[in-house]
């Protein structure tokens, strides 16, 4: 094989691999600590999960590969593993593969075994989740199981831990093995001819783990190899088992790979080849799977007894209940009921300490600096940049522990089995309903948990919608127009506020849009015939607690790293431009001024005349700051940003200083509440609930007088808001999930378009009417 | 020997896979999770709506759309189908 061999300097590269459901993260988890490294493979949305460890002193890179049933690849994502394993597309092959296998279900989990042993690797078969087929009355003659497969064994249980030390040993021994091996080959043939000799010789064996697939098809892949060799094709592709997978994956990524690396001449090659076989009878891609499976077949007979039944039927009952088709749905929305009161009733206080502690820095630094610029740009940028990525923490943590204990006792495969035709009719999966779910208490964790959907275009759906749903930062825009141009009637004997049912229909405005939306987007950008629903439904556990800690930290981390610095970058940049250009000197007086008068008052021994006339002089200096502060603003490039886009927002009614208020709540929506404070001179403290604000806003007028506020003006900003990504954190976190700027920009502009085009009809309509 | 569409089994059912109509797209996906011919294949039970259903197949417990189960054929008689057994020798 050509695959190229590591540097002795470097690292031993140990991969794993294995289906979905056999406890592969847990194992990648239990062996690598806290040095798990998440990032994405270069152009895919796949994850990467690498650990740098030392092993006995010896020092050791672990990667995690995405969870996969065959190495048959038919997209970019799914062309990861095999690339990773085989050294190909700029990857440096592992030293070592582990394949791991789930002990109660090795009969499916072993056809990706045999195509992995294909590869020629160094390899060390895993039978994790031990424990548990013991106690299904599962026996494996490992010894046997070991020759037949020709594979070194190991058994572990990673959940508890046990096992890890074999493994380990195992990984040694099998590179240290492939190495004397390759010592002792004296002089190494050219890679093709070694293929050949292997094919050929293998031929003439009886049927083993390498001579899975029928004498014809040998033949034909020592052919297409040796063609391959002569070739103008790079030494890594001409390696038996990409001409194995080409061969018999039609239309696959491998095939594409090795016919791009051929000028498109390899193709035809291949469907010559397709042709002969089946002249032989042999029909591909038929082949693949009834060949490995009768193998598999017959070293299950010879080493294995008892079956899974038991712990199946356990969860076959439980399965009864909680895809009942009454109780399965009283349970489901119970458990999202559930998730949601509690991510609610222990995020908000969790956030309001964030935002507690953040104010006391604020307040320490206000306090030991006197007011300047440095000051501002720390308590206005910098620390509010901190704040607005800490705020999301409590929430995404929650979210994600929820999602990693429902995932990993086996119910989230459950729910989307559940609701899989009602989001199959806007053309997604059930695999869809959690992260949406999600979404309406805050896009980010949503978008974020969309990694349960393995179907790429569905998970960019997903995401694309995800931000329609009514999240809580909309709240505050909300309760601020409907309390200052929602009539405070009542229906139904007082029973029903006309305000809850205007807050209700604003707040499914995006999911119905959502409908739509979904559905023009798989006809667009994401066409193709609607996903298919094929997924596994794992047996009922009990959640790990290491697990899910794990889930919940990586996410966090990664929320943190890749989504916290560009919110935060974007707050201190809004500042900046609220700012900027003009001379804060005369409002940091006046601010030095107020905090002296503001300290003089706080003394116990100040007499009440005293106190009375330093109140009045307290609030005329405040009142000419807030107008300083508002002459600042209008000034600055944000103010100048918003005299810009008046002519955009005229249409809806609105004045230069609601288009402001737009620009700079982009770090945060409800921000939008303060500048609309700082603009109308109420300074930046106030809330929804501000009276002065709401009177302020009721006062204003445009250039001819008339009101700026009315009653379609405010059902405008309200649909915008319902409607737009007006929100860098949702942004931010598109962008690290999809890997792109395409998304996030693409997400910000058709929603800004839906949201102005939501606005006009409101306006030009309400005052028609 | 009557070949059956896998939809037309009810809960509780099980049956033998004889093979997949061409036109399935998942045929390939399918096949490696196990519905190969000649694999035994039980009906659990249907999504509250109807679709998708459950099934057991390889020891491992699967979800498929009717419009995709409507593909894999099958028979509920035990006799393996002659051609895959032809396959397995090659």
């Amino acid at each position: 094989m050509s695959v190229s061999s590591k540097n002795n300097n470097g690292p031993l590269r140990v991969a794993l691999i294995g289906n979905p459901n056999t406890g592969k993260s847990t194992l990648f988890n239990a062996l690598a600590g806290m040095n798990v490294r998440t990032g994405n493979y270069p152009g895919v949305t796949v994850e990467q999960k690498t650990a740098k460890l030392l092993w006995k002193a010896m020092s050791v890179e672990l990667i995690d590969l995405p969870g996969t049933y065959s190495l048959s690849p038919r997209s970019a994502d799914e062309m990861v593993p095999v690339n990773v394993l085989t050294g190909c597309d700029g990857a440096v092959a592992p030293d070592v593969v582990v394949c791991i296998c789930n002990a109660a279900a090795l009969e499916r989990n072993l056809f990706l075994f045999t195509q992995v042993k294909e590869i020629g690797r160094p390899l060390v078969l895993c039978l994790n989740m031990w424990d548990t087929a013991q106690q299904a009355g599962i026996t494996i003659n490992l010894s046997e199981l070991s020759r037949l497969l020709d594979v070194p064994v190991v058994t572990t249980c990673a959940v508890k831990r046990l096992g890890l030390v074999e493994l380990q040993n195992a990984v040694f021994k099998a590179h240290k093995d492939y190495l004397a091996q390759s010592q002792s080959a004296k002089e190494p043939n050219s890679d093709v001819s070694v293929a050949l000799e292997e094919e050929a010789s293998a031929s003439s064996a009886k049927a083993s783990v390498d001579t899975i697939m029928p004498e014809p098809v040998r033949t034909v892949v020592a052919e297409l190899s040796a063609w391959l060799g002569q070739s103008q094709c790079e030494p890594q592709l001409c390696t038996p088992f990409l001409v194995r997978r080409s061969l018999l994956d039609p239309g696959g990524s491998v095939e594409q790979m090795l016919s791009q690396a051929t000028q498109g001449q390899y193709a035809s090659q291949v469907a010559l080849a397709r042709t002969k076989l089946a002249d032989s009878n042999i029909i591909i891609p038929d082949i693949e799977a009834t060949q490995r499976y009768a193998f598999i077949k017959s070293v299950m007979t010879a080493t294995t007894s008892g079956s899974a039944i038991r712990g199946r039927s356990m969860s076959d009952a439980i399965d009864g209940w909680l895809t009942h088709r009454i109780f399965g749905f009283v349970i489901c929305m119970a458990v999202m009921l559930l998730m949601f009161s509690t991510i609610y009733w222990f995020s908000q206080p969790l956030s309001e300490m964030v935002e507690n502690g953040l104010g006391w820095v604020s307040d320490q630094i206000v306090s030991s600096m006197s007011p300047g610029l440095l000051r501002s740009l720390v308590v206005d940028g910098v620390v509010a940049g901190v704040g607005s990525v800490l705020v999301f923490l409590p929430q995404i943590s929650l979210l994600f522990l929820f999602i990693a204990v429902l995932e990993d006792c086996g119910y989230m495969a459950r729910a989307a089995f559940m609701m899989d035709r009602i989001m199959a009719m806007v053309g997604l999966s059930g695999r869809s309903f959690v992260p949406l779910m999600s979404s309406f208490a805050c896009a980010v964790p949503g978008v974020m948990a969309t990694r349960v959907i393995e179907d790429r275009r569905d998970r960019f759906v997903t995401i694309l919608i995800a931000p329609l749903m009514s999240c809580s930062a909309r709240l505050p825009v909300y309760l601020l127009m409907i309390g200052m141009f929602i009539p405070d009637e009542r229906y139904l004997g007082g029973l029903l506020p006309l305000h809850a049912i205007v807050l209700l229909a604003i707040s499914m405005l995006g999911l119905v849009i959502a409908i739509p939306t979904a559905f023009l987007l798989r006809k667009t950008f994401f066409q193709g015939e609607s996903s298919a629903f094929l997924m596994e439904l794992p047996d009922y556990r009990i959640p790990s607690l290491r697990v899910t800690t794990h889930r919940v930290w990586d996410s966090s981390r990664s929320f943190v790293e890749n989504a916290g610095t560009l919110i935060f970058a974007t707050t201190v940049v809004i500042w900046a431009i609220g700012s900027f250009p003009g001379s804060h000197t005369e409002r940091f007086e006046l601010m030095a001024q107020i905090e002296t008068l503001e300290a003089s008052l706080a003394d116990p021994g100040v007499s009440e005349e005293v106190a009375a006339l330093t109140q009045s002089e307290l609030d005329s200096l405040s009142d000419t700051l807030n107008q300083r502060n508002a002459a600042l603003l209008e000034n600055s490039l944000l103010g100048r940003m918003g005299h810009m886009i008046e002519p955009a927002v005229s249409p809806l009614g609105w004045d230069w200083r609601i288009g402001m208020g737009v620009i700079a709540s982009f770090p945060a929506r409800e921000v939008i509440i303060a500048t609309f404070g700082t603009i109308f001179s109420m300074g930046a403290d106030v809330d929804e609930e501000h009276e002065g604000l709401r009177g302020a806003l009721l006062d204003a007028k445009h250039a001819d007088g008339t009101p700026v506020f009315n009653l379609p003006v405010a059902i405008g900003i309200m649909v915008f808001f319902a409607l737009c990504a007006q929100c860098v954190s949702t942004l931010a976190v598109i962008k690290r999930e999809t890997n792109s700027w395409r998304w996030p920009a693409f997400s910000f502009l058709y929603m800004t378009a839906l949201g102005w085009m939501g606005a006009f009809l409101c306006f030009q309509i309400g005052s028609r009417l | 020997m009557e070949t059956l569409r896998l939809t037309e089994l009810q809960p509780g059912q099980s049956a033998i896979v004889v093979g997949m109509c061409n036109s399935c797209r998942l045929a390939t996906r399918l096949m490696e999770l196990g519905v190969v011919p000649g694999a035994t294949i039980e009906v659990l039970r249907k999504a509250p709506f109807g679709d998708p259903i459950q099934y057991r197949i390889c020891g491992a417990v699967i979800s498929m759309r009717s419009m995709e189960a409507a593909c894999v054929k099958v028979c509920q008689d035990s006799a393996t189908p002659a051609f895959s057994a032809a396959l397995v020798a090659g």
